[in-house]
């Protein structure tokens, strides 16, 4: 029987094909939207998730207890080397770098200016954990043998009038409260693009800010550790949680330790869905005015069907049926128009720095004026069954409409 | 030393002698510098002074009275105008301390506030920090002895040591050859481009000592603009002790 | 046995204060094999009589029992299980579903009883060529001539194997030539399978033809004739 149906619900939908084309295009269309809004926002959302976690804390951070809430030296993990061997042997990490984060004053003899100091174990770091190494545009970068030099951004050294060679005096609070200044020779010049860094960031050899901050060889403030994936930040952190030990320590997300930043993707996604779910209600709307326009317009029909004997429910799932085609055609063309697009969009990409400006940011993070789409398969499963739904969903009302047509009232218009 | 506003200005003029290479050629420069360190040397001291600071945006001028402790302690009070009266700044060691009467509160001064202005001057609170460190931080050469429109001068250079945490590349000192009185002071960036200059004026007899009671500073970038400070008295080896610099003391004065 | 027996039936129809008596205690009984014809004038409630003999409408008095079974006591379900099972429409017009062949459209309601495909091939085959539309058994309605069409609509009707065919003027929409040859072919299919028809007509050729004429006039049977 439901073969049959299914056959007569194909046929249904095709006899009126204008109609159906330009119902199935709307539905292709949202998915479409639906991708690209989406794509585009986990684009965007990757980019600044894996372009912060660079600036320090990783995409795991185990860290002093609540240095993220309050950023001072006393705060600092013990036998960071240990940890660091520990952490590495786990599986899922790709990468860590022990740091040392403290705020300061960088002075030079025209200016002074408050900054971010950051010491790193230069064996540790590569430019994909590091946003700073990949951005050096003048000079080097560090050494292991380095000591007592720095690597500052383009915005600090024109602000400070400094340039490679010259030194900066910095003084920070140590380990026991004190303040205490250092100076050191700058060896290298970054250009993020993203003026709070290029004027505020400050790096280190770790060895030397461990000096300067009264530190033994094996404290730091933290272990940046990054993985593949930043959505499984949670599940690396727990499972880390288990299998190691940090003494006056914890291990935090991304979400946690870069907290501003997963409120603003939270309240961006929570946007971009009720955007979605609104063109989502408006082609359900057109969809059920379809199905309603075409359910209405064979009440004799179904009511010949009715006086032979079909029963009502069948003619409901007749109709769910036509809804049912409607929606995988609406996906196929959805699909169709959506893999060039993909490609595209991979390839090429939308150009949006013209819109932003340069030195585009948000909450501190630089975004890729170039927008391209990051599909998840699980999103693309997501939309296509959700967009299916909505089109089950918009048929409903109609479909109930043909079962409740009285047969003795559909014939009288014969 | 003298009052911490004094020491302030000076901080780099004052070294201390013992801690500097005793080299052929600045054997003499580092008794030229002890004489002149010697000026505001005392175990303790009080003082009134007035401060002017000119900016291209304001203008103003504070009354303040200060007591000072070797090099480590300094206690200053506002004393005029009214609206800032009572606020004081506390050194201790490393650390600054701010209390405003208004509030009645009392801020600890964080690395992060150290680059801010003090008091509206072009001094930073960090320049009222460095200075017992900048003793040990120079190599002091005697550049020669000369004539100037001030009569006869001794010119210094100082150079920075590497691992000195001071911002300078350079100091120029000149004093008066005769009674052994700073009259200019040159700072230099590592480029040797002059960022700012000190120059004192106005040498009185206070007390038992011939002090210049007028010093200005004007930053090379702005050279509008400049901060004043002028001394109305000071008083050296006052019986004062450590516990006057203290936190509780803050509120009581 | 009588297929249909229908005593003391009546059907109101209220318009405000006016009550319409579209049948007027009706007392009728139809034997199996019959070929009887409803005739009277516009309003005399032909086309009410057979919707309420097919359980399309319900009388407002009366009993309706086909084949011995009382139509008021069924439920909805059990009606329309009826109509599909035991009883077969033909309708002036606008019968078959548009998208379906001749062939699916007659085979419909068997595939809604649950007969066997090649059975339910058999039966409609035979029967499409029976009526001469072996060879357009794959045309769709509107492919066909209404003639055409309703002799589908007929091999739909009597393919389920109903206890009766009930027609509602189904040459009314045909031009005479076409509405005998129909006609012929009920007769035929009548004589040869006993098929009960009990159709509405105006027409007094098809009247001429039928075994048992019954008459209504204002919702009443005013004579009922057998030749
Ligand atoms: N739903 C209804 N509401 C009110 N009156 C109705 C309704 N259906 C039928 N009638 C009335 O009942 C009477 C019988 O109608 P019916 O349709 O059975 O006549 P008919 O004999 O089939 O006429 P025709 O030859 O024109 O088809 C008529 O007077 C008609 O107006
Ligand atoms: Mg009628």
């Amino acid at each position: 029987m439901y073969f049959e149906l299914l056959v007569m619900a194909w046929r249904n939908l095709m006899r009126r094909k204008r109609r159906t084309n330009i119902t199935a295009v709307s539905i292709g269309f949202a998915v479409f939207l639906a991708i690209t809004f989406t794509g585009m926002g986990d684009d965007s959302y990757k980019n600044m998730i894996n372009t912060s976690v660079k600036l320090g804390f990783g995409h795991v951070t185990v860290q002093a207890s609540d240095f993220h809430l309050r950023p001072t030296a006393d705060k600092y993990l013990r036998d960071v080397n240990k940890l660091y061997e520990e952490i590495v042997g786990q599986p899922g990490i790709e990468h860590a770098a022990t740091r040392i984060i403290t705020g300061g004053l960088v002075a030079s003899a025209h200016k002074q200016v408050g900054g971010m100091l950051m010491g790193i174990n230069v064996a540790q770091e590569t430019p994909d954990i590091n946003l700073f190494q990949q951005a050096i545009v003048a000079g080097r970068w560090l050494a292991p043998e380095d000591s007592r030099v720095a690597i500052i951004g383009v915005g600090m050294a024109d602000k400070l009038n400094i340039n490679l060679g010259k030194k900066l005096v910095y003084t920070i609070t140590d380990v026991d409260g004190e303040i205490v200044s250092d100076v050191v020779r700058v060896v290298g010049i970054f250009d993020t693009g993203m003026l709070e860094l290029d004027q505020g960031q400050v790096l280190l050899p770790l060895r030397f800010l461990q000096h300067t901050l009264n530190y033994k060889n094996d404290q730091a403030t933290l272990i940046g550790i990054y993985i593949e994936d930043h959505r499984e930040a949670e599940q690396i952190r727990d499972s880390l949680n288990e299998s190691i030990i940090v003494p006056d320590g914890e291990i935090l997300s991304w979400q946690q330790s870069q907290s501003e930043l997963a409120g603003m993707i939270n309240v961006d996604r929570g946007s971009n869905q009720i955007l979605q779910g609104l063109v989502g209600l408006l082609v359900a709307a057109g969809i059920m005015n379809t199905m309603l326009m075409s359910v209405l317009e064979r009440t004799k029909e179904f009511g010949v069907l009715l006086a032979i004997g079909m029963s009502p429910i069948k003619l409901v799932y007749l109709v769910l049926w036509e809804s049912i085609w409607l929606g995988l055609l609406g996906l196929m063309l959805g699909i169709m128009i959506c893999i060039p697009w993909y490609y595209y969009m991979d390839r090429v990409g939308i150009d949006f720095s013209q819109l932003m400006g340069e030195n585009a940011s948000v909450a501190g993070v630089a975004i890729d004026p170039v927008i391209h789409l990051k599909l998840y398969p699980e999103t693309v499963t997501t939309i296509l069954v959700g967009v299916f739904l909505f089109t089950l969903l918009a048929s409903l009302y109609p479909a109930i409409r043909a079962g409740r047509i009285l047969p003795l009232e559909a014939l009288k218009e014969l | 030393m003298a009052s911490v506003v004094l020491s302030v200005t000076l901080s780099i003029l004052l070294l201390v002698s013992h801690s500097l290479f005793a080299q052929d050629s600045s054997v003499q420069a580092l008794a030229i510098l002890d004489k002149v360190d010697n000026l505001w040397r005392g175990e303790s001291s009080y003082s009134n002074l007035t401060m002017r600071v000119k900016t291209k945006n304001y203008q103003r001028e504070l009354n303040m009275e200060s007591w000072s402790l070797g090099e480590e302690y300094a206690f200053i009070r506002i004393l005029s105008p009214i609206k800032e009266r009572g606020t004081v700044t506390l050194k201790s060691d490393v650390n600054i301390y701010t209390y405003l009467p208004k509030t009645d509160r009392t801020i600890r001064l964080t690395a992060g506030m150290m680059s801010g202005s003090w008091m509206g001057s072009h001094f930073t609170n960090d320049d009222l920090v460095k200075e017992s460190q900048l003793s040990e931080d120079y190599f002091v050469q005697y550049e020669h002895r000369g004539q100037s429109e001030f009569g006869e001068i001794y010119k210094l250079t100082l150079i920075p040591r590497e691992e000195s945490a001071v911002v300078w590349g350079k100091i120029e000192i000149e004093v008066d050859a005769q009674n052994y009185i700073p009259i200019r002071e040159y700072f230099y960036d590592e480029d040797g481009e002059l960022v700012r200059v000190i120059s004192f004026h106005d040498v009185k007899k206070l007390g038992d000592r011939l002090l210049p009671v007028r010093m200005q500073v004007v930053p090379q970038d702005e050279p509008d603009e400049y901060t004043e400070i002028v001394y109305r008295s000071i008083e050296f080896d006052v019986p004062i002790e450590q516990g006057f610099f203290s936190l509780a003391n803050l509120r009581r004065r | 046995m009588s297929i249909i027996e229908i005593r003391g039936a009546s059907k109101i129809y209220r318009q405000g204060e006016v009550a319409v008596r579209a049948l007027d205690n009706v007392d009728l009984t139809i034997e199996k094999g019959e070929f009887s014809t409803l005739c009277g004038p516009s309003g005399s409630g032909k086309t009410t009589l057979l919707n309420v003999i097919g359980a399309l409408d319900v009388p407002t008095s009366g009993d309706i029992r086909i084949e011995n079974v009382s139509l008021s006591r069924l439920s909805k379900t059990a009606l329309s299980h009826l109509r599909r099972d035991r009883i077969g429409f033909v309708f002036q017009s606008y019968n078959l579903v548009p998208v379906l062949s001749a062939y699916e459209n007659a085979e419909f309601i068997l595939v809604l009883q649950g007969v066997k495909a090649h059975e339910r091939r058999e039966r409609i085959m035979s029967l499409l060529h029976e009526v001469g539309l072996g060879k357009l058994a794959h045309r769709r309605p509107n492919e066909l001539s209404g003639g055409q069409q309703q002799r589908v609509a007929i091999v739909r009707a009597i393919a389920s194997h109903p206890a009766i065919v009930l027609a509602d003027e189904p040459t009314a929409n045909l031009d005479t030539k076409t509405a005998s040859d129909l006609l012929d072919m009920m007769q035929e299919l009548n004589v040869k399978h006993h098929i009960t028809f009990l159709f509405s007509t105006h027409d007094q050729r098809v009247i001429d033809r039928a075994k048992r004429v019954i008459r209504l006039v204002d919702g009443r049977i005013e004579s009922d004739d057998r030749y």
